[in-house]
């Protein structure tokens, strides 16, 4: 190993002059500021919108009149980590509402101005990482057979010189070019991240950023680890630099895609399946509805949920308060019995239609997950997926965390919102009105002045009484930290191909 | 000191490259080896610095064997190859830096790589100047400078004249002999007679794989070399069996 610094200065010194070393950097420097810049900003614009949001949901629930309209806003907020690797940050949603009349799902608040991430949504600093890996491979696939065509190998190994000691340098010359690149890309990333306003960057967040930059080290040295591998076996530079391109487009899209088209014919048709089972379930509460419509003329002015039930029926027009009153003369009292008598008939319903869409959802969904893992498990061992795997547990954006936890922590928080409001008593009379039941009256003349001013106007909404919710459930999701189980299998897949292109090298 | 003993190379697709080849070049002496193309000169170079590993029989540098012990015995052998490519993108003086480390030479200094470079005759101009832009016989002046900085007690020269200016081939032979007279011994594999008859002390004929001839500096100064050479070349191999027992 004498030799092993003098051949890596050497090789050091030789890439740093070759043109694919001078287009790689170029284009880590120019795509860290503009990348960086607009991945930056859109961050910034994302945490905005949910600063803004979160102070609108809290306004709603404050202004809640009953429990039917009682809603627990919960946001996810954006993580500075998806600067670096977006994953499905918000593709599959970041906000959600926890009611008793709505099944829980994720929303996104995503308004995405810019027109660049709406042409390349996922070109993030990782995506930059993905495009030097091509640089990487082709500055190690020409190194070996570069020097055999010129002979200069022989005059290197005319000295004392161990093929260990040759490959090694090699190897980790092209890793200091990766590494290189890399830091420019990540420092320059990191100071617009860190310089913004916007961007909290707490201890944690450099912690994560580190391990990020480390993945994105052990991924593109698998493409050095490759490139050289590549290179052991060819005799010839412009054949290992073509090789090397065909095993890139090999392991960066053509397997990958086929696996995903592969993997997702069979989930269209689960898919197809499982929205027609979803239809057939609220056909069959739209029948049982409309049933009780007829037997018991439902008035449903103060539950919202009536209104999805309305949109499927609308040839059957529902009777107001003020109709009730006037054309079959029913007492004030009576038309608050009567809405809780609807209620009382109407709930069942409307929590087997929720329990059934959810399970039906839930099905769905880990069939889907299923066949994520299936894709998963197929494409395991490409550096891209072991990539994305390590970037999705350090930045929290994968679909492992975003599906599986947050929607489980979505219904663990809608039970405890249904635990706060039994403790409420809210499904009885207080889910449409606050107006105490002891309270009510045969005719609305017999309310008092001050009764009449507080309860008279609930269409108004202007003098009606709030819900208390001070004492309501706050939610927040855990900002969930997995250890990046890809990293290791990374480190892995680069001591296998070292250790394979070193024995083709040391074979020949 | 090189030497082989029955030295054979078979390649893998049977083809016999050296046949029981013997040779002892002592400190001080130069060899030349003279044939045609794949009459195996490079194979017996290559088998000195162990590129590839004979079939039968053993090499040795200074007493090392080069195929149980390569990177011992490549300590003892400077080496020029015909065609030196080298590294386009550095100028000579870092080319020489480069190879000169890698032989061992690490304390050199930026004056020593000059007077390397200035004594096989290259410019001062050209000294700072990127290879890429060195004609063939430069850049074989650069690789003869790499085998002189390596300063090993013998050298392995393959064609080294090829590409070489008249000048600049009898520099070549200058150097040559200088490094003979420090006690190097010299293996030099080439075409060129008239500068085997100017250096050589002992001259070998080989023709697909065989030593057909092996003369002393007394013997081919009295015969006319040249002559021997064409004789053994034009001969079929068959002859040449023949003439060789006739003579024993």
């Amino acid at each position: 190993m004498k030799n092993f610094k003098i051949l890596l200065v050497h090789e050091l010194q030789q890439q740093s002059k070759s043109f694919i070393f001078v287009l790689m950097m170029a284009v880590a420097l120019l795509t860290a500021f503009i990348c960086g810049y607009i991945q930056v900003d859109d961050f910034a614009e994302r945490q905005a919108v949910y600063r803004e949001e979160l102070r609108t949901g809290q306004a709603q629930q404050k202004e809640a009149l009953a429990y039917s309209q009682f809603a627990v806003p919960v946001l996810i907020a954006p993580n500075p980590m998806s600067i670096f690797y977006r994953g499905v940050d918000e593709s599959i949603g970041n906000k959600s509402m926890i009611s008793p009349v709505r099944l829980p799902d994720l929303e996104s608040t995503s308004q995405r101005r810019n027109p660049f991430l709406a042409m390349f949504a996922n070109l993030d600093i990782s995506g930059i990482v993905k495009i030097l890996s091509i640089f990487v491979l082709l500055l190690a696939a020409g190194i070996i057979p570069g020097e055999r065509e010129t002979r200069i190998w022989h005059l290197i190994f005319a000295n004392s010189v161990k093929g260990f000691a040759y490959y090694l340098a090699k190897f980790c010359a092209t890793g200091i070019s990766a590494l290189l690149s890399l830091s420019v890309l990540f420092f320059v990333a990191g100071i617009l991240a860190a310089v913004h306003p916007m961007v909290e960057t707490a201890g944690a967040f450099w912690m994560r950023l580190g391990l990020t930059f480390l993945a994105s080290f052990l991924y593109l040295s698998v493409f050095a680890t490759l490139g050289l591998a590549v290179s052991a076996r060819s005799q010839h530079a412009g054949a290992s630099v073509l090789w090397g391109v065909l095993v890139w487009i090999g392991i960066s899209f053509i397997y990958p895609n086929l696996i995903g088209t592969l993997a997702d014919r069979p989930l269209d048709a689960e898919n197809r399946l499982a929205v027609r089972e979803i239809k057939n379930i609220e056909e069959e509460c739209v029948r049982e509805f409309s049933s009780l419509k007829k037997w018991h003329g439902l008035d449903m002015m103060h539950l919202p949920f009536a209104r999805y039930f309305d949109s499927n029926i609308p040839e059957q027009r529902l009777l107001t308060r003020s109709e009730m009153e006037a054309v079959i003369s029913m007492s004030e009292k009576g038309v608050l019995e009567n809405e809780l008598a609807n209620w009382e008939r109407l709930w069942p319903i409307l929590w087997k239609y929720q329990q059934g869409i959810q399970d039906q959802k839930d099905r769905m969904r880990q069939k889907q997950l299923g066949q994520q893992r299936s894709h998963q498990s197929l494409t395991c061992f490409l550096p891209d997926m072991l990539y994305e795997q390590s970037l999705a547990s350090l930045a929290g954006t994968g679909i492992e965390y975003r599906d599986e936890y947050l929607r489980g922590e979505l219904r663990r928080f809608r039970g405890q919102v249904f635990d706060y409001l039994e403790g409420k008593k809210a499904f009885g009379e207080k889910f449409f009105t606050l107006f105490p039941r002891d309270q009510w009256r045969d005719s609305w003349d017999d309310y008092t002045a001050s009764e009449r001013e507080i309860y008279g106007d609930f269409e108004k909404q202007e003098n009606y009484p709030r819900l208390s919710t001070t004492d309501a459930p706050v939610f927040a999701f855990a900002e969930k930290f997995d250890f990046p189980a890809g990293l290791p299998v990374l480190l892995g897949v680069n001591v296998l191909l070292f250790v394979a292109g070193l024995g083709w090298f040391q074979k020949r | 000191m090189l030497q082989t003993h029955q030295l054979t190379k078979r390649y893998e697709d049977n083809r016999l490259a050296l046949d029981s080849l013997n040779l002892d070049i002592q400190p001080g002496r130069i060899f030349f080896l003279l044939g045609a193309n794949g009459a195996g000169k490079t194979t017996t170079i290559n088998l000195f610095l162990n590129f590839i590993t004979p079939t039968l029989g053993k090499v040795s540098v200074n007493g090392i064997d080069a195929s149980a012990k390569p990177l011992e015995a490549r300590q003892h052998v400077s080496f020029l190859s015909e065609n030196v490519m080298l590294y386009g993108n550095f100028t000579a003086r870092q080319n020489l830096d480069f190879f000169a480390k890698l032989g061992g030479k690490t304390r050199l200094s930026k004056a020593d790589y000059y007077c390397l470079l200035r004594k096989v005759g290259l410019q001062d101009e050209a000294l700072e100047k990127k290879l890429k832009t060195f004609s063939k016989g430069m850049r074989q002046k650069v690789g003869l400078a790499i085998a002189l900085a390596k300063d090993a007690d013998n050298m392995l020269l393959d064609e080294p004249t090829s590409g070489l200016d008249p000048k600049a081939a009898a520099e070549l032979v200058n150097i040559l002999k200088e490094q003979s007279k420090a006690g190097k011994a010299i293996l030099m594999c080439t075409h060129d007679i008239f500068r085997a008859k100017e250096l050589a002390d002992e001259v070998g004929i080989m023709k697909e794989g065989r030593m057909v001839k092996q003369l002393s500096r007394k013997e081919f100064l009295q015969e006319d070399l040249e002559r021997i050479y064409l004789e053994y070349m034009g001969q079929p191999m068959n002859g040449i069996d023949k003439t060789i027992h006739e003579k024993r």
